[in-house]
C-alpha cells in the first residue's frame, strides 16, 4: 500500500511538473504584460520597464523558469501583479472559503438526493419512480449548471425575490448557487448508484441471501446496498472536479469573492503567477482527490487489495 | 386435439439429422442482436431522429432565412418573438431564429470536430499502445497517467486564451486532454480481446497478424469507440458553451449556443426569451446524444447485457 | 419412510421479453425423510427452476401456474412471503452452483453464518451465535474457524468456500437441503471431498438433499432415488439401481451412454445429437421426439402417459405402450 501510495504520489510529481512547463509556456504567449491593463494606465514607459524588472520580467525565458520553478519548489509561488505585492497563496486562500462553503453543500446535497432516487428506482425497476429519476439524471446532466444558475437567479432570487443574490455576505447567499452546482453530482450520483444495484441485485449472493430468509429491508440495507455504495466512491473525484470547474461560472454569474471567480478575473487582467498558482492548485487538488478516492475504495472494499498492480479491472 | 390415437401411429419414423440440429430460435449475430435492441428503445430512436431533424435545419435555416446570422438592424433592438422574428432580435437587432440555428451548427461542428480529433488521437494511441504491449505499451502508459492528472478545463481555458479566437482554436483546445479516455478505453479494450478465444483461434488457423487487426479486433472494438464518440460531442459542445460563457470562446459577431446563451444572459432582466431558446436548443442537443450514447451503450455493449 | 416434501402437478413459467418459457410443465414427486433424491438433466431441463420455485426464489418475470407444494401438510407455492421467510433457512436451504459468487463479497464469513442464526433464532445470544458459527465451521472441515471466521469471502479457495456455503446452509438444522450443482464449479478432487462431506453430515443430522445435477457419477454416488428430467418434465424416475441398470426412457439410455467408459479406449464418445427443445414453443408431443432414434409417429403429437414399471419406476415413453408391440428395446 505504502509503495502504491508512493508511486502514485510520484507520478503526481511528473505532472505537476508538466503543468508548470506548459502554463508557463503559454504565459509567456499571451498576448499582453500584467502593466497594460487599464489599472495600471498611468504607468510611464520607464515605470512599466522598473516594474517588469523588479518581477523578474525582463530576464531570458529560461532564467526565469528556473527561478519560478526554484520558489515554487520552496512553497513561494510569488505575487499578484493586481493586488500589488500580495502572495499568490495569501490571494488564493483567502478566496477559499466561499467555494468551499457552496461546493460542499452542492456535492451534499446532491449525494443525499441523487442517491436516494437512484436506490429508490432499482428497487423499483421500471417504475414511476424509476422513469422519474431517469428523466432528472439526463436532465441534470444536459442543462448546463450555467443556465441552470442563471434561471434561478432571474426567477427565485429577482422575480420571486425569496433568496437574496449579488452579494456574499449571509449563508442565504448560499443557497441559489449551490442549488445551482448540486444538480450535476445529483444527476451522476443517482445513475450510477441505480446501475450498480441493479447489477448487484441480480448477483449469485443475493439469492442466496434470500435462501437465508431474511426481510426485504434486510435484503436490501445489508446485502445489497453495502456492495451498490462502495463503487460510488470511485465517482466522488470526478464530481469535485466537475464542481470546481462548474464554480468557474457560477461564481461570476452570483458574484461570490471564490478561487473560481478568481480564475475568471485573472485570466482577464493577465496576473500571472495567480494564474498558475490556481492551475498548480487546481491539479494538485484534482490528483489528490482522485488518489484519496482510489486509496479509500481500496480500504473499504475487501475484495481490492492494492498491491501496487493492477487489480480487479 | 383433433386427431386421436390410433394403431397406425406406433410404427417408428425415420429420423431426420437435419431436424435434430434445428434450433428453434432465430440466431442472430451480436450485431443485428443490438440493432433489434437499439431499435426497441423508443426514446433513443425518437433522439436519433431529432438529432437528424435539428442537423438538418441548422444546415438549411441560416442559408433560407430573410435574415443572416451577422445582419444587424438597429431599428429592431430586442424585439419580443414575432410572426416576422420568430425568436425576436438581439441587442443588435440580429434575428435570433436565424443565430439559433447558426449557433446549433457552430456548436454541432464544433462538438462533431473534437469527437472525431480525439476519436483519430485515441484510437491510434490506444490500438498501438495494446498491440505493440511490452515496453512501448509501458512508456505509452505512463504518458497517459501522467496526462490523466491535469484538469482538463483549466488547460483549455488557458489555450483559450493563447491562441486567436476561433472553431478551430476551440477544437485544438479540447483536443490536447480530450483523446486521453479514448485511448485509455480502446487499449483496454484490445487487450480483452486480445486474450480471447475466438482471436487466439484465429491466429492458429493461421490468420496474418494484420488480418486479425482488421477482421477480429477493429469491429469488436468499434462498439465501444461509437458509444465513446456518442458521448464525446454533447461534453464538446457543454465545454464550447462554457468557454463562450465565462467569454473565452467564440467572438462577435459569429455565434455558437454558448455565445448566445452569454449574451441572453446579459440581457436576461430585459429580455428573458433570449436567453430561453439558445438554452432550450443545447438541453435539447445534450439530452438526445446522451439518450442515443445510453441507447447504444444498452443495445451493443455485451457487459449490460441481460 | 414419511413423505417430507410432496410436488403435485407443478407447472412453472418465466415471462421473458423474448415470450413466456414454460419451463417446468406439470411434474410430480415427493422426497422422504434422510434420502437423496437427484434431479438429472441438460441445461434448461427446468430442474433448477423447480427447485428455485419450491424455495419460492423464482428469477423475474417467474410463477408458479398450477400445482401445489406440500411441506408439513402446507401448501407453500402459495402462502405468503412472510410465511415462505421463515421456511426458508430453517426448513429448507440451498446451497448453489458457484461458490465464487455466491457468498456475500463485502461481509465476513462469520457474519454470514451468524446472520442465519440471527434470523431464525432470535433466542440466541450474540456470544452463542459466534460459537455456534465457529462449530459450524470446524463442522464442515475448515481449519481455524476463529481466524476464518473474520475473513471475506475472497480470502477462501472455491471448495472452502462452498463448505461455506454448506455451513450456513446447514446453520438451523433445516429438513431439507437443496444442492443446486454443488460441485460442478469445483476441481474433480474437490467435488469428491465435498461430496463426502454432504453424505456425512446427512448421517448425522438426517437432512433430507434435493441434488440438482448434470453429471452422472455425481449421482451415482450419492443418490437414493433419481428423477431424470427432460423438457419441463420428467421421462423417468425410479431408484438408483433401476434408473441406472434397467432404465426404461430412451433418454435416460442416451445420458448414460454418454458417460466415457475408462475400459473401452478405443470407443468414441457417445452423444445424443441434437438440442433441446426451445421451451417457448414446446412440442406438443414427447419433448424428446425430435432426438429420439425410436421415434414413432404418436411421439411427435401425444404426450406420452406414465408407465409404471415397479412401484418406484416409471417413465413416460410410448414405447411401453402395448400398441408399440416389441418396440421397447433396452440399450
Amino acid at each position: 500500500m505504502a509503495r502504491y501510495i508512493g508511486r502514485r504520489l510520484l507520478y503526481m510529481i511528473v505532472t505537476l511538473f508538466v503543468i508548470v512547463v506548459l502554463t508557463f509556456v503559454l504565459m509567456k504567449i499571451l498576448p499582453g504584460s500584467p502593466f497594460d491593463t487599464e489599472r495600471f494606465e498611468k504607468l510611464t514607459p520607464e515605470q512599466q520597464a522598473a516594474a517588469l524588472e523588479r518581477y523578474g520580467l525582463d530576464k531570458p525565458i529560461p532564467v526565469q523558469f528556473l527561478r519560478y520553478l526554484g520558489n515554487t519548489l520552496r512553497g513561494d509561488l510569488g505575487t499578484s501583479f493586481y493586488y500589488t505585492n500580495i502572495p499568490v497563496t495569501r490571494v488564493i486562500f483567502s478566496r477559499l472559503g466561499p467555494s468551499m462553503l457552496v461546493g460542499a453543500q452542492a456535492i451534499l446535497v446532491g449525494l443525499a438526493i441523487g442517491l436516494s432516487l437512484g436506490i429508490v428506482a432499482a428497487c423499483r425497476h421500471n417504475g414511476f419512480v424509476d422513469n422519474f429519476t431517469m428523466v432528472i439524471a439526463v436532465l441534470g446532466i444536459s442543462v448546463p449548471n450555467f443556465v441552470v444558475a442563471a434561471l434561478l437567479q432571474y426567477y427565485v432570487g429577482l422575480k420571486l425575490g425569496w433568496l437574496p443574490i449579488g452579494f456574499w455576505k449571509t449563508w442565504s447567499c448560499s443557497v441559489l448557487p449551490s442549488l445551482a452546482l448540486c444538480f450535476q453530482p445529483l444527476a451522476t450520483a443517482a445513475r450510477f448508484i441505480r446501475t450498480e444495484t441493479l447489477d448487484v441485485l441480480q448477483q449469485d449472493y443475493i439469492v442466496t441471501a434470500r435462501s437465508k430468509g431474511m426481510s426485504q429491508a434486510r435484503l436490501l440495507l445489508k446485502h445489497t446496498l453495502r456492495n451498490s455504495i462502495i463503487p460510488v466512491i470511485t465517482i466522488m473525484a470526478s464530481m469535485v472536479v466537475n464542481l470546481l470547474t462548474g464554480s468557474l461560472a457560477i461564481e461570476s454569474i452570483f458574484s461570490i469573492p471564490g478561487i473560481g471567480g478568481l480564475f475568471t478575473e485573472s485570466v482577464k487582467n493577465n496576473d500571472y503567477n495567480v494564474i498558475m498558482g490556481l492551475t498548480m492548485f487546481y491539479s494538485l487538488f484534482y490528483m489528490l482527490t482522485i488518489l484519496l478516492a482510489d486509496v479509500t475504495y481500496s480500504l473499504v472494499d475487501p475484495r481490492i487489495r492494492v498491491a501496487g498492480e493492477k487489480e480487479g479491472e | 386435439m383433433q386427431e386421436k390415437i390410433t394403431q397406425d401411429m406406433f410404427v417408428p419414423v425415420r429420423s431426420d439429422a437435419h431436424k435434430q440440429e434445428y434450433i428453434a430460435r432465430k440466431h442472430h449475430s451480436a450485431f443485428h442482436d443490438g440493432w433489434i435492441r437499439l431499435r426497441k428503445n423508443k426514446a433513443a430512436v425518437v433522439c436519433a431522429v431529432l438529432i437528424v431533424v435539428i442537423t438538418v435545419m441548422s444546415i438549411i435555416v441560416p442559408y433560407t432565412s430573410p435574415y443572416a446570422y451577422y445582419e444587424t438592424d438597429y431599428k429592431h433592438k430586442m424585439n419580443a418573438p414575432s410572426s416576422e422574428h420568430i425568436f425576436g432580435t438581439d441587442l443588435f437587432g440580429r434575428d435570433q431564429w436565424t443565430r439559433v440555428w447558426y449557433g446549433t451548427r457552430i456548436s454541432l461542428l464544433i462538438g462533431l470536430a473534437a469527437a472525431l480529433i480525439n476519436l483519430v488521437i485515441g484510437v491510434f494511441y490506444g490500438a498501438i499502445s495494446a498491440i505493440a504491449g511490452g515496453k512501448v505499451d509501458a512508456v505509452m502508459q505512463r504518458i497517459i497517467e501522467v496526462l490523466v492528472g491535469i484538469p482538463s478545463l483549466i488547460i483549455v481555458i488557458l489555450f483559450m486564451m493563447v491562441l486567436p479566437p476561433g472553431v478551430g482554436t476551440i477544437v485544438a483546445a479540447m483536443a490536447v486532454t480530450g483523446w486521453v479516455n479514448m485511448a485509455r478505453l480502446v487499449r483496454a479494450q484490445i487487450l480483452k480481446l486480445k486474450n480471447q478465444e475466438f482471436v487466439l483461434a484465429a491466429q492458429l488457423l493461421g490468420t496474418s497478424r494484420w488480418k486479425t487487426i482488421l477482421r477480429h479486433l477493429i469491429p469488436n472494438t468499434i462498439s465501444v469507440i461509437v458509444i465513446q464518440v456518442m458521448f464525446a460531442i454533447p461534453s464538446a459542445i457543454f465545454t464550447e458553451a462554457f468557454l463562450s460563457f465565462i467569454g473565452v470562446g467564440l467572438a462577435e459577431p459569429k455565434a455558437s449556443l454558448g455565445v448566445l446563451i452569454n449574451n441572453g444572459y446579459k440581457a436576461l432582466r430585459s429580455a428573458p426569451f433570449l436567453l430561453i431558446y439558445p438554452a432550450i436548443a443545447i438541453v435539447l442537443i445534450m439530452v438526445c446524444f446522451s439518450i442515443v450514447g445510453d441507447g447504444l451503450r444498452d443495445a451493443f455493449d455485451p457487459r449490460m447485457k441481460r | 419412510m414419511n413423505k417430507l416434501l410432496e410436488v403435485r402437478n407443478m407447472s412453472v413459467s418465466i415471462h421473458t421479453d423474448g415470450g413466456v418459457i414454460q419451463a417446468v410443465r406439470g411434474v410430480s414427486f415427493d422426497l422422504r425423510e434422510g434420502e437423496t433424491l437427484a434431479i438429472v438433466g441438460e441445461s434448461g431441463s427446468g430442474k433448477s427452476i423447480t427447485n428455485k420455485a419450491i424455495m419460492g426464489l423464482l428469477p423475474v418475470g417467474g410463477r408458479i401456474d398450477s400445482g401445489e407444494v406440500i411441506l408439513n401438510g402446507r401448501d407453500i407455492a402459495h402462502c405468503t412471503e412472510k410465511q415462505m421467510r421463515e421456511i426458508r433457512g430453517a426448513e429448507i436451504s440451498m446451497i448453489f452452483q458457484d461458490p465464487l459468487t455466491s457468498l456475500n463479497p463485502t461481509m465476513t464469513v462469520g457474519k454470514q453464518i451468524s446472520e442465519m442464526l440471527l434470523l431464525h433464532k432470535p433466542q440466541m445470544t450474540k456470544e452463542q451465535r459466534y460459537n455456534r458459527a465457529l462449530e459450524l465451521l470446524d463442522m464442515v472441515g475448515i481449519p481455524n474457524p476463529k481466524e476464518r471466521c473474520a475473513q471475506y469471502p475472497h480470502q477462501f479457495s472455491g471448495g472452502m468456500r462452498q463448505r461455506v456455503m454448506i455451513s450456513i446452509a446447514l446453520a438451523c438444522e433445516p429438513r431439507i437441503l437443496i444442492a443446486d450443482e454443488p460441485t460442478t464449479a469445483l476441481d474433480v478432487t474437490i467435488q469428491a471431498q465435498i461430496l463426502d462431506l454432504m453424505k456425512a453430515l446427512q448421517k448425522k443430522t438426517n437432512t433430507s438433499i434435493i441434488l440438482v445435477t448434470h453429471n452422472l457419477g455425481v449421482v451415482s454416488s450419492v443418490a437414493d432415488r433419481v428423477l431424470v428430467m427432460y423438457g419441463g418434465r420428467f421421462a423417468e424416475t425410479g431408484e438408483l439401481d433401476e434408473v441406472f441398470y434397467d432404465m426404461k426412457h430412451p433418454y435416460t439410455q442416451g445420458l448414460l451412454n454418454s458417460i466415457p467408459n475408462l475400459q473401452l479406449q478405443d470407443q468414441a464418445l457417445y452423444s445424443i445429437p441434437g438440442t433441446p427443445p426451445d421451451l417457448i414453443n414446446p412440442p406438443h408431443g414427447c419433448p424428446f421426439a425430435a432426438r429420439c432414434e425410436h421415434c414413432m409417429r404418436v411421439c411427435q403429437k401425444f404426450q406420452p402417459p406414465e408407465f409404471t414399471f415397479s412401484e418406484t419406476h416409471k417413465a413416460s415413453c410410448w414405447l411401453y405402450d402395448e400398441r408399440a408391440k416389441g418396440g421397447a428395446q433396452n440399450g
